[in-house]
């Protein structure tokens, strides 16, 4: 069964390929070009990255990191990830299990409202939580009356990110979730599982690996988050910059190997997530784009 | 446990997917509903499981009013048509999921419910086949652990949707027999949704017909064909031609001849006589009496042969069979005589 339906699939991809299939030289050429591209936009840079680090040798790369302020900004963005990840996965999965699951009035509306943080620049997803909270905004004066800080403290650093990440669960699990349907569910029903109980033991292993693959992604972009943080920081060395905005603050200075040395980290986070994302693709490809492999 | 549905409606957006559906199944029965896609027979089995609310109408088990009964209260076991295996289990634990989630005073032990997911795959001749991954298996190993699944939870009722739908010819056939006889030693009372005419005639004790979302008909096997209710359930029910003919003062006037057909339910007036491709008989050539027409084509079926004439009088094709040994060939002439016929009043 298996080799038959690996014949079908060679065949069918060998079909297509005497169908489209370009002259050597064409072939040739737009890979050079895809490569070089590649290359000069995304592999230079990241080298200049590692390189720039170790410009002054490994120790002065690795006393960067002893600095107080930049230990300080490294707790603070895996406290804000350590945050804003698990409240956007528990919220991403209420979604789109929502959204795939009911029908309701105003569903696509929710679903072009979790896109929202993709579409709007992440300034401006700062500056709303500004206008709302900050000293002059709509909630402002009642939060100094409280003493209650979230403008340029931590508490609007998490809401910033949380915005920002918003969408990176939810939008890989809806089309998966709609894709998959409502059967598995109702056949547990019917054999008398309850509606948590069937969620817990059939909903979210059928997207286990889809889940785990949005968690990384909203992981990435939580500690790589610049603009909306930048906007609600306030940039108080020590207190509440996290890594990219440390790095900014180096560069600012002419620090380029600490700026390089932290930027480098972030690098390496950006590295491990590809890594993860390939792993999982190659390994659970199928259960992640929702085809079966039946 | 009977079940019975009583003036079921109900509604999906604005088409009415069942309107004022009551029919009774006695226990032990094995039922089938028949229809073409669209009709409202997957929405009917639904709502006997709970699946959907109907609009209107009350669904009894036993003496029980279950309408407001959730699923899970139901207690019926349901085969989905593309069975809905959960994929991250084994076949064991999907089968064994039914006990395993039960409230914990009504949960068997872990060795009584491993003893009794063996039992219900050997029944489900997959013995031995516990450890494998629904992936692991063929279509038709497919639908028996989904059966296995639905049994083990000692339904009331068995509800399954299409259950041969996704199967080839061949594994079909097995199934169906080999279900019958399952039926015959569990005497599960058992519901069963289809659009294949055959699968319902040979599997099922009786057989119900729905049409946009009406109950057209429900009896044996043999009383929605030799019988047809409506003039859907004939045509739909087995091959039917059917010509325009006139019914006039007790007699079938068709192309200028006078048929002998019972038309004791028939008014006057305009009428469609639907035939069978058994009710007529072929004779070769232009000899003459019964209804003339030219061989417009001929077909091999698994049977014999099924000849096409386009009538001279009408110009309508109608089917026949025919013997394969008799030599007949495109644009031969020949002549239809009609032996039975089942009049219907013309809808137009």
């Amino acid at each position: 069964m298996v080799d038959a339906a690996f014949e079908r699939r060679s065949g069918s991809a060998a079909g297509v390929a005497d169908a489209t299939t370009e002259r050597r030289t064409t072939r040739v050429a737009a890979t050079l070009v895809a490569v070089a591209f590649l290359a000069f936009f995304l592999l230079l840079p990241l080298a200049v990255v590692f390189v720039e680090a170790f410009r002054k040798g490994v120790d002065v790369y690795l006393a960067a990191f002893g600095e107080p302020d930049a230990q300080a900004a490294i707790r603070l963005t895996l406290l804000v990830a350590a945050i804003a990840v698990p409240l956007n996965l528990v919220f991403g999965v209420a979604a789109s299990w929502a959204i795939a699951k009911f029908e309701f009035a105003g569903k696509s509306f929710l679903i072009t409202l979790i896109d929202l943080p993709f579409s709007v620049s992440p300034v401006v997803s700062g500056l709303v939580y500004v206008l709302l909270f900050g000293a002059q905004g709509l909630l402002g004066p009642w939060l100094l009356e409280h003493d209650i800080r979230i403008v340029f403290a931590v508490p609007g650093i998490v809401l910033a990110t949380v915005f920002v990440t918003f969408p990176f669960v939810a939008r890989e699990l809806i089309p998966l979730m709609q894709e998959q349907g409502n059967s598995d569910e109702e056949a547990a029903m019917t054999l008398g599982a309850g509606g948590l109980r069937a969620f817990l033991t059939v909903t979210l292993p059928n997207v286990r690996w889809a889940l785990l693959y949005g968690v990384l992604l909203c992981n990435a972009r939580a500690m790589g988050e610049f603009g909306a943080v930048s906007v609600v920081s306030g940039h108080i060395r020590g207190l509440t910059n996290t890594m990219p905005l440390h790095v900014e603050i180096l560069y600012n200075e002419y620090n380029f190997v600490a700026a390089f040395a932290v930027a480098s980290l972030l690098a390496l986070l950006a590295l491990l997530t590809l890594v993860g994302k390939s792993i999982l693709e190659w390994r659970f490809g199928d259960a992640i784009s929702g085809r079966t492999a039946h | 446990m009977d079940i019975r549905v009583a003036g079921i409606s109900k509604d999906f957006g604005a088409s009415p997917a069942l309107r004022d559906v009551s029919l009774e199944i006695k226990a032990g029965e094995l039922v089938a509903l028949l229809g073409p896609s669209g009709s409202g027979k997957t929405t009917l089995l639904r709502v006997i499981a709970g699946l959907e609310r109907p609009a209107s109408g009350h669904v009894y088990f036993g003496a029980t009013d279950a309408t407001r009964l959730s699923v899970q209260e139901r207690q019926v076991g349901f085969v989905f048509q593309h069975y809905a295996l959960f994929k991250h289990m084994t076949v064991a634990e999907n089968v064994g999921y039914g006990l395993r989630v039960r409230p914990r005073d009504r949960r068997p032990s872990r060795a009584a419910i491993r003893q009794r997911v063996a039992e219900l795959l050997d029944l489900v001749q997959l013995g031995g086949l516990g450890g494998r991954y629904p992936a692991q298996l063929s279509g038709g190993q497919r639908q028996r652990v989904a059966l296995a699944r639905a049994l083990a939870v000692e339904p009331r009722v068995l509800l399954l949707d299409e259950p041969f739908g996704a199967l080839d010819a061949k594994v079909r056939k097995d199934l169906r027999r080999w279900l019958r006889e399952l039926h015959g030693r569990t005497g599960h009372t058992t519901i069963f949704v289809t659009h294949d005419q055959d699968e319902a005639l040979e599997l099922a004790d009786r057989v119900a017909i729905l049409n946009n979302g009406r109950l057209e008909q429900i009896g044996t096997p043999d009383q929605v064909y030799d019988a047809p209710a409506s003039a859907f359930v004939m045509s739909f029910v087995g091959d039917t031609t059917s010509l325009p003919a006139i019914v006039d003062g007790g007699r079938v006037r068709l192309g200028g001849l006078s048929l002998d057909v019972d038309v004791a339910a028939s008014k006057d007036g305009p009428a469609q006589l639907y035939l069978r491709p058994a009710d007529v008989v072929l004779t070769p050539g232009d000899c003459g009496g019964g209804l003339a027409g030219t061989v417009a084509g001929i077909r091999r079926t698994v049977a014999g042969r099924r000849a096409e004439l386009t009538l001279d009088a009408t110009g309508t094709r109608v089917e026949i069979e025919v013997p394969p040994q008799q030599a007949l060939s495109v644009g031969d002439r020949a002549a239809v005589h009609i032996v039975r016929g089942t009049l219907f009043e013309d809808r137009a």
